[in-house]
Parts: C-alpha cells; structure tokens; sequence
C-alpha cells in the first residue's frame, strides 16, 4: 500500500515514516509539507492511502479534502486537533489520529485502510472521471459524484450530487464506462453507485430519498458487494 | 531538573538511538521556530498567530513530556478570548514560556553534545 504524508510538522512526519517502515505492507511513496505540494505530487504518483494533518498554511487539511474530494484516495487524517473530525468525515476519510501518534491506534487504522483497499485500485485524478455530450458541449462527470442512473426508454438519467444530465443513450452503454468496483446494476433500470447507498430494506434501496428497485435477479450480487455486518 | 523525557519517543522505535538523535535534533528546530515565532508575534498583539504557533508545538510538549508549568502557561495563552486586549496582565506568562523554552532547548543542545 503506497502512503503520502502531508504535514508541516517535520518532526511529526519523520516518526510516522518511523512507523511506517515497520509496516510490512507499507511503502512510503512521498512526503509533503504542504498541500500544494502533495497536490503537485499526486498529479504524477499513484497512491493508496494518505495521511493528512489539518493545521498547515495557505490550503489546511480541510480545503485539500474538499479541492480532492473527487479522487477516492482514503485518506488518514493525523491532527491535534479533536474538533475537525465532524467536518472531516463528510470525505473519504477512514481514520482520525491524534497527534502524538499512539503506535496501536496507528495500526489498527493502517488495518482498516488495507482492508478498504483490498476493494480499491487507487488512480489518479484523470481516470476519476468521463464525459458525457449534452447537446454540443462534453460535461466532464466525476464518478463520486454520481448518485444513480437511471433508464428512460431511450435516455438515460445520470443523477449527480448537485445536479441531473439527461441524455440519449442506454444504460448498458454508461455501464461499460462506470468503474465495476462502485457501480452495480440493482435493477434493469437502474444502476447504483453502491457508497452512497443509505438505506436497503426488503427490494428497495433508498438514496437520498430517492427509492430504487432491487430486482430479484440482481438481489444477490448486490447482497455480496455490500459490506453487511 | 529534566525538562524532557524520551520514554515516549522510546516506544516508537526501541533501541534505534539515530532515530532519537534525528528526533531531538527536529524537535530542537522546532523549539527554536516556536521561539522565534512566539516572541515575533506576541509584541504584535497577533492572537490567532500566537494559537498558530502554540498549537504545533502541543504533540511535542506532549510527547516529550514537558513540565507541567510550560503545558499550563502554552495552554494559558491559547485560550485567551479572540477580544482579548489586555496584554500586559499576562506578559509574566509569556516570559515564563520564554524562559522555559530556553531552558528546554539548552538540555537538548546538551543532550545532543553528549549523545552525537
């Protein structure tokens, strides 16, 4: 699992990398002082995890989390500060570790980073995304931000976070383009991006109150992918 | 007296003595940036910096295990109200912060000739 730290705190990186190099399945990719730096870093290198401090000048951890929201590196969020949690779970945050660092802690966050990964092949930002041709313009549509798609006849409804593109196409044809890891066809009209599904009762899945069919035939799979306690 | 304490540092790496000296020698610069900053802003009147400043030095005092006193002066000063005026009713803490920080780095500086 490659890392990136980023935090201004040159001590505070120098005993995580400590840390880390006892971790087997651990490989330090970078280190970063600062979020433009990280930035300039993950445009060129792919990696698995991040960890990231919060209090750090010009973009803090919070602004980075948001300006990388779109890519869905898991990121580790390492502060002295307990306040920030709240905000910093709204992303793809899997752990918050306060500094110091406690070594257990640190381990047990790595091992539920690994097991989030067993799921993932983290890319860069360029693959996080695709584009659709509404009218004569290309809308670029990020992959996190889609919430479902649905089959209209002839069109397809791709329903976004923050907005809906209706277009002529099929669904079999978008499923082709939608990453197989987060996406699942639940029923023959409907595809789900399977992390932002909030409620699954009896044959339906509710998305932002939206309520979508499970089909039988797709009821299985569906079962299997979802990491049900 | 000692003003800091290893056995913390210790549990990361034991018996790695070069990364203890690498760790001194970060937290050394460290304190001399706190120092610096600290006796930069305050003269300012420059209160978010001054939380700024105190609050990247925090993991180190906690982890190094710094008096007591200098933990309650740095936290003392941290929470002192954003309308904040009065200054000088607490400028004998920032001087006891101030002279702390210099005793503290004086045993590394220590620490270091003895251990290099």
């Amino acid at each position: 699992m490659k890392c990136l730290i980023i935090d201004d705190d040159v001590l505070m990186v120098h005993i995580l990398e400590e840390l880390l190099s006892e971790v087997d399945f651990v490989e330090l990719a970078g280190t970063a002082n600062n979020a433009k730096e990280a930035i300039s870093f993950l445009h060129n290198h792919d990696v698995d995890l991040i960890f990231l401090d919060i209090e750090m000048p010009e973009i803090n951890g919070i602004e980075f989390l948001q300006i990388f929201a779109r890519n869905s590196v898991p990121v580790i969020i390492v502060s002295s500060h307990k306040e920030y949690a709240f905000d910093a779970f709204e992303y793809n945050v899997i752990d918050y570790l306060l500094k110091p660092i406690d070594r257990n802690r640190l381990l047990k966050a790595l091992g539920r980073a690994r097991q989030n990964g067993n799921n993932h092949t983290i890319t860069r930002e360029s693959s996080e995304n695709f584009y659709i041709k509404v009218n004569s313009s290309y809308q670029s549509v990020f992959f996190d931000k889609i919430l479902y798609v649905e089959s209209l006849g002839d069109y397809i409804s791709v329903v976004l976070e923050d907005r809906k593109i209706t277009v002529h196409s099929t669904l079999k044809k978008i499923e082709q383009k939608l990453p197989e890891r987060d996406f699942l066809r639940v029923h023959n009209s409907f595809i789900v991006r399977l992390d932002k599904i909030e409620k699954y009762e009896d044959n339906f899945i509710t998305i932002r109150k939206a309520l979508i069919p499970v089909s039988r035939s797709h009821k299985m799979l569906l079962n299997q992918k979802l990491n049900i306690l | 007296m000692e003003l800091f304490n290893l056995s913390r540092l210790e549990l990361y790496s034991p018996g790695n003595k070069a990364f203890l000296i690498r760790s001194i020698e970060l937290l050394r610069d460290e304190l001399i940036q706190f120092d610096e900053n600290i006796r930069r802003e305050w003269p300012q009147r420059n209160l978010k910096g001054i939380r700024q400043v105190i609050h990247k030095i925090k993991p180190s005092v906690e982890l190094f295990q710094f008096p007591e006193e200098y933990w309650e002066a740095l936290d003392t000063i941290y929470g002192l109200d954003e309308n904040f005026t009065d200054y000088q009713s607490f400028e004998v803490i920032i001087e006891k912060i101030n002279i702390f920080t210099s005793k503290i780095l004086d045993e590394l500086n220590t620490y270091l000739k003895l251990n290099q």
